[in-house]
Parts: structure tokens; C-alpha cells; sequence
């Protein structure tokens, strides 16, 4: 037993030597290949003080980005592009049926198996209105590898057995005492729910308004009127086109050697795929009609704890440029989104909430880039009495925005929120695994084109927000407000002043 | 949008009919191919397996001990003594002081929340 806890000591000395701030180094250069990976690109990102390796499989294109870190709590996704082809859920049901069983794992449920029996700091599946995401963190090497193996053995060599269909996605059954029919399953229920919750069919309502022609027209989650048309077959032919490595993106992060997750997945999963394959699953851009404003008027499930007559919701929305095309455009949208909604002194809440014309905003409010044309919405929720309350409020958002147009934003507020901004972006309360787990940090998918493929993450919290920053800085400085771009930030002007741009500065170091 | 009782019921009743339709379309054969089906999950939910096919950690894969971080200890001039570690900020400082109130006249204690966060 001694002995055991001997070597058991040296072993564990070893591996603690090598992570962390001790970690290896790579001596990777751009048009090397490893484990049937190319390196396309490497980058140092200093406000995260992280560099980022883009890579991609020779054999099947599959995409791949590590994000190295001396954080010991590694992450690893996998993610592919999903756009549903109808309202039957067929992307959420697959997501829920890889995980019950796949070649190597032949359990029912993997995933809550692993739940128990593994160090995991996080475990999770989604599926969003164009991608479906298999995330999931570690400390440990050997568990990692482990959480690593069962996911890739889950999503690309699932069994998406009858049963499993029937459980997770809808079937008849006879009810035990009177023998009624009725449709269960796991989707069905949840989607049930959804569709009965104010927000969650608010939103979605809103989306199908926006979006008439390409694939965010359909629930993604799954109608529950269309999810029993949905046949098992088909859902095998979309696992077996969109589950494919040539549409998949691979994300890892942390201080572990991530060459031998290249060489996991490599071994594991893509040495079996003998060639790419054209998968068409870009997002199309939705034309913008020329007409006037369309306006709809819908109906929803009312919330049981709440008056009637305190439930109503009014948007406008409109669609804007392609998210994150221009990074900096986003930003700069993001940040006016900002200035114009967020906090009691912004000129929309003067006008809607706090002048007494509603009791909040709607959900959704802002600027949202979670779609490939980005969507901007106002509006209001609460008591909306008559037509003619309505028309007050659609008259007080327009006549904010143009009042917002002619007189700008006041210059305090913009430095404000720029500096807010940027501030929260080098606090690093921010969190790039939290970041990395909830998919925050990866480049959108329906952005990422086929390969190359950018090694740029998103802009907000925003690794170019420096960009944003330089513009900035050369209007304000006339104001005496606004440091130029110098190495570091002396401390007594970091309260007034907005950051310098992330690129000047070093990190790990308070001088200069 | 408005809130609706009735576009409620009307979710509900169309769910009843969308099942009804289904049902009248039932042939004892798919009826017979229904219970089989619900049967067949039935026995998968309650069989019993061996999950020992997932990977798991072993005591050997976990590292006895955790390296502690690289600190500097020094002392203030009246010899308070100052635990040091780097930390990467980005070049931002952060501080926070705690005093001791003990001296503070008890009945001004109540408006000390005022003087935080």
C-alpha cells in the first residue's frame, strides 16, 4: 500500500509540472500538418492572454480551433450546422437521441452516466436556431479524454435507435385506465411547454415575422401540431448529411496538450470518414422587402399568475446587416443598442417605461446578432390597454430614434457606455471558459464559411474592441477624454478614461 | 400580441382532434403495433445494463497534490505582513481595504451600509 502511494505521488508530481502556467509549448508553424490536421493559422490574443490555433483536417475539412490557456479547466465542443428543414424538431430530437446510446457506448443514457461518473466542471447539449453544440469541461486529463471519447462516439456514431425515438421524440400511446390515445415523448412535452411560456413564444413569433424564407421560418425546437410527422428515417438522413465531419467545427480550450485531442479525434472519428463531402447547410441571407411595415397582430397562452390586462407585448423589429460580417459594424451596433436601451437614463427607457406609457421592455430588447441577419427590437410589455395605447407607444419609439438621429447621443453617456464596454471586456469577470462552455467565444457558425475559415472570435465582449476603440479615441480626443493608443494606462486616468486599444497594452504586468 | 384564454383552449382542442383523426385511421393492426411498441420501450427503460462499458478515473488518474501558486511574502513598515501573488489583470488594479469598526459609536453602526456597496 505504501508503495502504491509512493509511485502514486510521483506520477501525480509529473502531471502537476506540466500544466497550468508550466504547461507545454508548441512549436507549431502555419503548413505544418499533425495528426492528419493542418495549422492554418496561430494568434496571440493578449487580452485573454490565450493564442488561438485555427486548423483543419486534411481529409474530410473539418474545422478546428484551440484556445490555449493556463486555465486547468479545459473545454472541449463539438458543434455542426444545423438548419432545421421543417418544424417537426428534427435537429432538437436528434440532439436528444445521439445522446442515448451510440456504437462504442451502447447505454441508454450516456450522458447522465457520465454525469456521475466523471470530474466534469460542466456537461450540455443545445440545439439554437441554426447549430447544435456538444460542450463539456474538465480538470482532468484522463477525464477529459474520457468525456472526449463518449461525446465524438455520441455525435458521430450514435445507434438513434426505434425505442429511443419513441421515448425522446413522440409516440401514441393508450392511456392505462380508459385506454385513451394520446401523444407523448420527451420533445413533444418540452416543446409543449415552450410554446405555452409568454417570452419563449413571443420570441419565436417575432423571429418567424423577420425571417419568411430561409430556415429560421421554422421552430427549431420542434411545433408540437407538426412534430408527430416526423419519421426516424428522416431523422437518420439528416444525422447522416449534417452530422458529418465535413460540417463540423471542433473547439477546445485550457492547458492541456490539445495535439492529442487532434489525435483522438482523428483516430476516433475522422480516420472513418474517407473523404469530405459538400454539405449544404449555409445560411441563407433573407431578402428585405421593399413594402411598407408589415404589422401582425397574434395571439399567445396567457401567464395564469398575472391579470389578463397586464400581459400585452408590442415590438417592432427590423432586420440589419449580416452579423458580425463587419466586426467592427457589430460593434459599433452593439454599443448604440447600449446607449439607446440599456439603463433608466437611456433615452428609450425615458420614453416608454419610465414616462408610464408601459410597465417594461419586451424580450429580446436590442440589438441581437444570434441570427445571420442580425435583428434589432423595441417594444414594450405590461398594460397595453387600446389601439390607441399602442400607437402612443409605436409614436414614442419612433420619435426617439428620431431625436436619437438628429441630436447623437450625449457625449457622457457615449463615453460611458464605450468605456463600460471595454472595461468589462479586459475585467476578465468575463470568464473565456464560462465564455467557451456556453459557446459565447466561438465565431458564430452560420458565419463561418467553408474553409479558411477565420480565426476571429466575436467582437463583444470583444477581442476587437480595440478596433472600435481607435476611431473612438481620434473623435474624443479633442475632448481631453480619451487616452491615445500608448503602451499602458497610467492608473490615475483609468477611472475617467477609456481603455487603450488591448494590443498596446501587456498583460500580466501593472507597469508600463 | 395578446394574451388569449381562449387561443389556450383552442391549443388544447386542436391537440384532441389532431389524436382523434389519428385514432379513426387506426387499424387493429397499428393498434396491436402501438401497444408492442410502448411494451417494447417499457422493457428497454426497466432493463437493467452494464454502463461499466463508459470510461471512468481511476485514483491513480487523479494528481495527490495540487501545485500551490508562486507567492511573494514581505511585510508592512508597522509589520503587517503582505502575501503577494501575480495575477494577470490587464493592467487593471483592484483593491479592496476592510477597516475595523470596533471604534465606531454603536449607534452609527446601522448607517455603515450606506458607506458599501
Amino acid at each position: 500500500m505504501k508503495r502504491l502511494f509512493a509511485n502514486l505521488n510521483s506520477r501525480a508530481i509529473h502531471t502537476a509540472a506540466a500544466r497550468g502556467l508550466n504547461r507545454q509549448k508548441y512549436n507549431l508553424v502555419p503548413g505544418q500538418t499533425i495528426h492528419g490536421f493542418t495549422l492554418e493559422e496561430s494568434k496571440y490574443i493578449p487580452i485573454y492572454d490565450m493564442t488561438g490555433y485555427k486548423l483543419v483536417h486534411n481529409q474530410t475539412k473539418a474545422r478546428y480551433i484551440h484556445l490555449d490557456s493556463a486555465n486547468t479547466d479545459n473545454s472541449f465542443a463539438v458543434l455542426f450546422r444545423t438548419p432545421p428543414i421543417n418544424s417537426t424538431g428534427i435537429c432538437h430530437i436528434l440532439e436528444h437521441l445521439s445522446l442515448c446510446g451510440s456504437k462504442k457506448y451502447p447505454v441508454r443514457d450516456p450522458f447522465f452516466n457520465m454525469i456521475r461518473r466523471s470530474l466534469n466542471t460542466y456537461m450540455n447539449a443545445w440545439t439554437g436556431a441554426d447549430f447544435t453544440m456538444y460542450p463539456f469541461s474538465s480538470q482532468n486529463k484522463k477525464d477529459f479524454q474520457n468525456l472526449m471519447s463518449v461525446y465524438l462516439d455520441a455525435t458521430f456514431f450514435p445507434l438513434l435507435r426505434h425505442e429511443d425515438f419513441l421515448q425522446e421524440g413522440h409516440r401514441l400511446e393508450f392511456t392505462p385506465g380508459e385506454g385513451k390515445l394520446q401523444v407523448n415523448g420527451v420533445v413533444y412535452n418540452e416543446m409543449k411547454g415552450a410554446m405555452s411560456n409568454p417570452e419563449e413564444y413571443f420570441s419565436l413569433r417575432l423571429m418567424q415575422n423577420l425571417f419568411r424564407t430561409n430556415c429560421y421560418r421554422f421552430n427549431s425546437g420542434g411545433d408540437p401540431a407538426i412534430i408527430p410527422e416526423l419519421q426516424l428515417e428522416q431523422l437518420r438522413d439528416f444525422h447522416s448529411t449534417y452530422y458529418h465531419p465535413s460540417n463540423a467545427w471542433f473547439y477546445s480550450f485550457g492547458d492541456l496538450d490539445f495535439t492529442e485531442h487532434l489525435s483522438l479525434i482523428n483516430s476516433q472519428v475522422l480516420s472513418q470518414f474517407p473523404a469530405a463531402k459538400s454539405v449544404d447547410s449555409k445560411i441563407a441571407k433573407e431578402p428585405r422587402s421593399t413594402g411598407a411595415t408589415r404589422t401582425v397582430e397574434e395571439r399567445f397562452v396567457p401567464d395564469k399568475m398575472r391579470p389578463l390586462n397586464q400581459q400585452g407585448k408590442l415590438a417592432m423589429a427590423c432586420l440589419c446587416d449580416e452579423s458580425y460580417a463587419d466586426p467592427y459594424k457589430s460593434a459599433a451596433m452593439m454599443l448604440i443598442s447600449k446607449l439607446l436601451v440599456d439603463g433608466t437614463s437611456s433615452p428609450m427607457y425615458k420614453a416608454l417605461v419610465a414616462s408610464g406609457l408601459a410597465d417594461s421592455y419586451c424580450p429580446g430588447m436590442g440589438y441581437d446578432l444570434g441570427t445571420r441577419d442580425a435583428v434589432f427590437t423595441l417594444g414594450v410589455q405590461g398594460s397595453l390597454y387600446d389601439a390607441e395605447h399602442l400607437s402612443r407607444v409605436e409614436k414614442a419609439i419612433t420619435d426617439t430614434l428620431r431625436q436619437v438621429r438628429e441630436k447623437g447621443f450625449d457625449e457622457k453617456s457615449f463615453e460611458k457606455a464605450l468605456h463600460e464596454t471595454l472595461f468589462s471586456a479586459v475585467l476578465l469577470a468575463f470568464d473565456p471558459l464560462v465564455a467557451t462552455n456556453q459557446g459565447k467565444l466561438w465565431p458564430e457558425p452560420h458565419l463561418a464559411d467553408d474553409p479558411p475559415h477565420s480565426l476571429r472570435l466575436r467582437p463583444l465582449p470583444c477581442l476587437q474592441c480595440h478596433r472600435i476603440c481607435e476611431p473612438a479615441a481620434r473623435g474624443l480626443q479633442a475632448h481631453h477624454a480619451f487616452p491615445g493608443p500608448r503602451p499602458a494606462v497610467p492608473p490615475r486616468q483609468l477611472r475617467k478614461s477609456v481603455l487603450p486599444p488591448a494590443s498596446h497594452r501587456t498583460v500580466g504586468s501593472s507597469s508600463s | 400580441m395578446k394574451p388569449d384564454e381562449a387561443f389556450a383552449k383552442q391549443g388544447v382542442l386542436e391537440e384532441q382532434q389532431r389524436v382523434q383523426a389519428t385514432e379513426r385511421k387506426l387499424t387493429e393492426n397499428s393498434k396491436t403495433q402501438i401497444r408492442q411498441d410502448c411494451a417494447n420501450l417499457r422493457r428497454r427503460q426497466e432493463e437493467r445494463e452494464n454502463v461499466d462499458v463508459l470510461p471512468k478515473i481511476d485514483l491513480a488518474d487523479i494528481p495527490l497534490t495540487r501545485p500551490y501558486p508562486v507567492y511573494h511574502k514581505t511585510k508592512l513598515a508597522n509589520g503587517v505582513p503582505v502575501w503577494q501573488f501575480n495575477q494577470p489583470t490587464n493592467g487593471i488594479a483592484h483593491i479592496r481595504i476592510k477597516f475595523d469598526v470596533n471604534s465606531l459609536p454603536e449607534p452609527l453602526k446601522k448607517y455603515l451600509p450606506l458607506c458599501s456597496e
